[in-house]
């Protein structure tokens, strides 16, 4: 077998290596000593011969390496002494071992922890949809004779389910929020759950199929219906525990059993919902006046929103010429398509852009540095090659051993960023508010995201190792040894790019400091925004009252007198109040009238948010009363029904005249937003106070509704309304911070009635803090983003100076000899790098305001190009930038020139 | 560095494998013997013969020993293996078939 023998011979050279090369000594010897031998022969003198032999001969040594290389395996060895070769550079130079590797560390940890933490949030997919197939469309009606309206009629439903055009299919759905428990006697852990009421379609159409079990048929979506629910993953991994036996189960949704048949996977929003239940629509129901439904459809593959206009148009017109004779409400009826995915992710798309850009710009000045770095090394290293190619060193092995070092390099930087980035998740991931994270358990290192980062930096080594090392080796023995020698010349060329990396470096940390900058402004501006309530020392809960046990609204009234009484009691408590909607909740809004006063619709029918709050409620919240009185004990089920609005209720209803006195008639509809409330009924009232505005601060809301004028209100008193406040929250002024008075108010819930869950427990700043999520989320990425891009590009500036004093030791000692004091030498020094910060402020200035100006819709009372945020941000980057220059500068100046003189 | 005498690239190895096909020889006779029997035509340069030997010796054609020689001191002596036989009736035939070739062209135009 020849390959046999073959390997054999290469494992003999590799291990007998020495005895090899020593082999090849003697044989190379010998032939000589023939050569020489001959030459005597042929009348030559000894000297004569050996001179003529050796010059036949050429250079032993290349002789010897050429003849190694064609032995077996003898590149392993080569590897294996081109890394300690590495290794012992890399410990001999430990300053820029520290500086390269640090950096490199830092940009690749950074990024890919930051990416994985990114990946566990919302901001990945946007918070709505996640399926790819198709763009979602909700839709909303509108009519000559009536607004806007999102909801729909079992009847208008099914019109709409039959067009295909344009549409693969339509569902319906409605929220619901439940009471959630898995026994009736004793409901341990009851939850309050978003329950979706959904036709059967919503699976196929999603593109959704069931981790565990199945969806539910259309089978079961019919009225008469088995009761089945389908949980979401979060509630699974929640509440179950990843419990794989969760099928068959039985579940309670205010005490109503529904049997789980399905999970569904990771990551799908499920429109919000913990659990989803068939709809049970009646296809033959003719109900066109009772809209509570919301329907959604997908729009066929490759259409865009906007495309399905037509269909739409076409339907509604079909619809009206059907039923325009009995329903004069469908005069002029359009159907308006909405981009779910930019309806609702609007603001976390701009953020995904932006954090996007921030690790562009980090990877971007990451490698600036390290090719900067990397330059600057392998020019300092002419002199060397130089000596290395004229004792006979081929170019290729040389290019080989540069390789080898920077690859050297990346890998531990790699390793380092890879272990620094898992150790930092943990606590980077707990500044993102658990709100926005998909599931807790998704927060966990991303393994594409490291080896992403870590190939990139193997690259970046590779490549800005090698460029230079080609450079210098192509140019030739002689200029090497000359610039090798002459240090006080600085090589024009590698100088003048490594300036430029540098800018590049100060330009692009501008901008992403100068983004941080701003979002800290923003979030600055947005905290401390008068809201018009105060937030601070308020606690908050709600409570949800079952319908089977509290049937009579007088249940209700006294259960909430009784705890409202109970809980005012106990110590550390200012005051307390019930309302329907908390202020920083998104509040319904209810229609209204006002007696002898025509409004400017069509139906003579407004709209206007409405909460049903306790006479306590406006000291709580500490809303100021304008005029008139707030509500008292007085305002009883039988003393006349009373209302308060806000400011810009009466300036927008009853303007110029004073609203105190007037009337304003409340309808029987009531728009509730996610939460399925019925407000039974209509009531005369009548407008006994005015309060101040205040803002309008809903989760998930974009910060530029904060420029919307407040919009109208309309406050009535609890006792007076009942009815519908089965579903209240509780709100607590404390004296101190609000955290520890949870359980006592728990304990006195429980004292009343002992099955009544209290959920949604939150101080009111957090429930703000909340809703400038996006702004902080961005604001604390984008912060780590700046401090590591500022960092790297400081390093840097500073090894770039700090090369070019290292290189100027001997001329810098000549000058001190000459009689330059230690002065000069800093002005000297610190003046080379002066420019080079100078000139990276200035594009990154013009950078910058290009670049924020992509960010200004996330921006809160700061415009994208705020003139003080400018200011701060070049000051810091001076600052530290004159400090990576100042402290080459000061070792510069304690050169001894004696010693100095003597280094040559 | 030098090459052999505008040797046709791969026919170094030819000419090796040869010239120990006879007897065992150390590099320095092999290069005079390639050199004596061309006529001085053909100059073997110490630069390629080392390297060539090594890679033959790699690929387990030629094996080489230590040996004394008649002055009395060590060499290394190459000699044919079977493989390296089999080799050279591979070569041998190619070049005689090259060469032909050559002829055909260069005297028939």
């Amino acid at each position: 077998m020849l390959w046999v023998q073959r390997f054999w011979l290469r494992l003999q050279t590799l291990f007998g290596r020495n005895r090899s090369a020593e082999r090849l000594h003697d044989e190379i010897q010998f032939h000589l000593e023939q050569q020489i031998a001959e030459n005597v022969a042929a009348g030559m003198s000894r000297e004569e011969a050996r001179y003529a032999a050796t010059r036949a001969f050429g250079n032993p040594t290349v002789l010897k390496e050429e003849t190694r290389d064609t032995w077996g395996w003898i590149w392993l060895d080569q590897v294996a002494q081109d890394l300690r070769y590495g290794i012992r550079l890399l410990l001999k130079n430990r300053s820029f071992t520290l500086v390269a590797v640090s950096t490199l560390a830092l940009g690749i940890g950074s990024i890919a922890s930051l990416y994985s933490i990114f990946d566990s949030t919302y901001l990945h997919t946007g918070p709505a949809v996640t399926h790819p197939v198709g763009e979602t469309v909700l839709l909303a009606q509108q009519s000559r004779k009536q607004a806007e309206l999102w909801r729909f009629s079992a009847a208008e439903y099914f019109d709409i389910a039959r067009l295909h055009q344009s549409f693969d299919g339509f569902f319906a759905m409605h929220y619901w929020t439940a009471t959630l428990s898995e026994n009736l006697e004793r409901s341990e852990n009851p939850e309050r759950v978003v329950v979706l009421r959904v036709t059967s379609n919503i699976f196929a159409l999603d593109g959704i199929s069931t981790i565990l079990g199945r969806a539910f048929t259309p089978d079961e979506d019919r009225p008469g219906g088995p009761n089945v629910a389908v949980i979401s993953h979060r509630l699974w991994n929640k509440r179950f525990v990843r419990d794989a036996s969760v099928v068959g189960k039985i579940i309670r949704l205010n005490g109503i059993p529904y049997t789980i048949v399905g999970v569904t996977p990771r990551r799908y929003a499920y429109w919000g919902a913990d659990v989803a239940i068939p709809l049970r629509l009646d296809p033959a129901s003719n109900n066109r006046s009772e809209r509570n439904l919301m329907v959604a459809g997908k729009a066929k593959e490759g259409l865009a929103v906007e495309q399905t206009g037509p269909a739409l148009a076409e339907l509604a017109h079909r619809v009206e010429a059907e039923y325009g004779a009995a329903h004069p409400e469908y005069a002029g009826l359009f159907y308006k398509p909405i981009d779910v995915r930019r309806g609702v992710a609007g603001d976390f798309r701009i953020a995904l852009y932006m954090l996007m850009g921030a690790v562009a710009i980090l990877a971007l000045v990451t490698s600036a540095n390290i090719a900067s770095l990397l330059l600057a090394r392998t020019m300092a290293r002419a002199g060397e090659i130089g000596t290395r190619l004229a004792i006979g060193a081929m170019p290729g092995r040389l290019a080989r051993q540069f390789l080898t070092e920077s690859a050297l390099l990346s890998v531990i930087a790699g390793a380092i960023g890879f272990v620094g980035g898992a150790c930092a998740l943990k606590p980077l991931g707990a500044l993102i508010p658990a709100r926005y994270v998909w599931e807790e358990t998704d927060l966990r290192t991303n393994p594409t995201a490291f080896a992403l980062s870590i190939s990139g930096a193997l690259l970046l080594g590779v490549l800005f190792g090698l460029a230079p090392a080609l450079f210098v080796l192509r140019r030739g023995v002689g200029t090497n040894l000359q610039q090798g020698r002459a240090r006080s010349v600085t090589d024009r060329y590698g100088g003048r790019m490594r300036t430029g990396l540098v800018l590049l470096e100060m330009a692009l940390a501008f901008v992403v400091v100068m983004g941080a900058g701003l979002m800290v402004r923003s979030y600055r501006r947005l905290t401390s925004m008068d809201l018009g309530f105060q937030p601070d020392h308020v606690l908050t809960m709600r409570i949800a009252l079952p319908e089977l046990k509290y049937a009579d609204p007088g249940q209700v009234a006294n259960f909430f007198r009784e705890l409202l009484d109970r809980v005012r009691a106990l110590p550390g408590i200012v005051d307390v109040a019930a309302s329907s909607v908390r202020p920083v909740d998104a509040a319904g809004a209810r229609d209204f009238s006002i007696p002898g006063r025509s409004l400017n619709t069509a139906t003579g029918i407004d709209n206007a948010r409405y909460r049903v709050v306790t006479p306590e409620y406006f000291a709580v919240i500490q809303t100021p009363l304008r005029r008139g009185r707030s509500f008292a004990e007085q305002d009883g089920p039988n003393a006349p029904h009373v209302a308060i609005v806000n400011e810009s209720f009466a300036r927008t209803y009853v303007a110029n005249e004073d609203a105190m006195g007037k009337q304003i008639r409340l309808e029987n509809r009531y728009i509730s937003t996610a939460v399925g409330m019925e407000w039974p009924g209509s009531d005369v009232v009548q407008i006994v106070g005015v309060i101040g505005d205040s803002q309008q601060i809903t989760p998930f809301m974009s910060v530029h509704d904060l420029y919307n004028p407040a919009a109208p209100e309309i406050f009535v008193p609890f006792l007076q309304h009942p009815e519908g406040g089965r579903d209240m929250a509780l709100l607590l002024r404390t004296e101190t911070e609000p955290g520890t008075l949870t359980d006592p108010i728990r304990r006195q819930v429980l004292a009343i009635d002992a099955d009544q869950p209290v959920y949604e427990v939150q101080t009111l700043r957090e429930m703000t803090e909340i809703a400038f999520g996006p702004t902080r989320l961005c604001l604390v990425i984008l912060g780590i983003f700046a401090g590591a891009a500022l960092v790297t590009a400081c390093v840097g500036l500073y090894a770039i100076v700090s090369y070019s004093v290292s290189q100027r030791t001997h001329e810098i000692g000549i000058r001190m000899a000459l009689g330059a004091k230690q002065r000069d030498v800093l002005r000297m020094v610190v003046g080379e790098g002066i420019p080079v910060i100078a000139a990276g402020l200035v594009v990154g200035l013009f950078a910058a305001l290009g670049m924020t100006r992509l960010m200004s819709s996330l921006l809160y009372g700061v415009p994208a190009s705020d003139g003080a945020t400018l200011l701060a941000v070049s000051a810091i980057l001076t600052a530290t930038a004159t400090l990576a220059v100042y402290i080459p500068a000061r070792r510069a100046m304690g050169v001894d020139p004696i010693e100095a003189l003597r280094y040559e | 560095m030098a090459k052999p005498n505008d040797l046709v690239q791969g026919t170094l190895d030819l000419l090796i494998l040869k010239t120990v096909s006879l007897e065992p020889k150390h590099g320095w006779a092999i290069a005079k013997r390639i050199q004596q029997i061309s006529g001085e035509v053909l100059q073997v340069q110490q630069g390629s013969l080392y390297p060539a030997l090594h890679r033959l010796e790699q690929k387990a054609w030629i094996k080489a020993k230590w040996k004394e020689t008649e002055t009395g001191r060590q060499a290394k002596f190459y000699s044919l293996t079977a493989a390296g036989r089999a080799q050279l009736e591979k070569e041998a035939e190619n070049w005689s078939r090259l060469s032909a070739a050559i002829n055909l062209v260069v005297e028939t135009t």
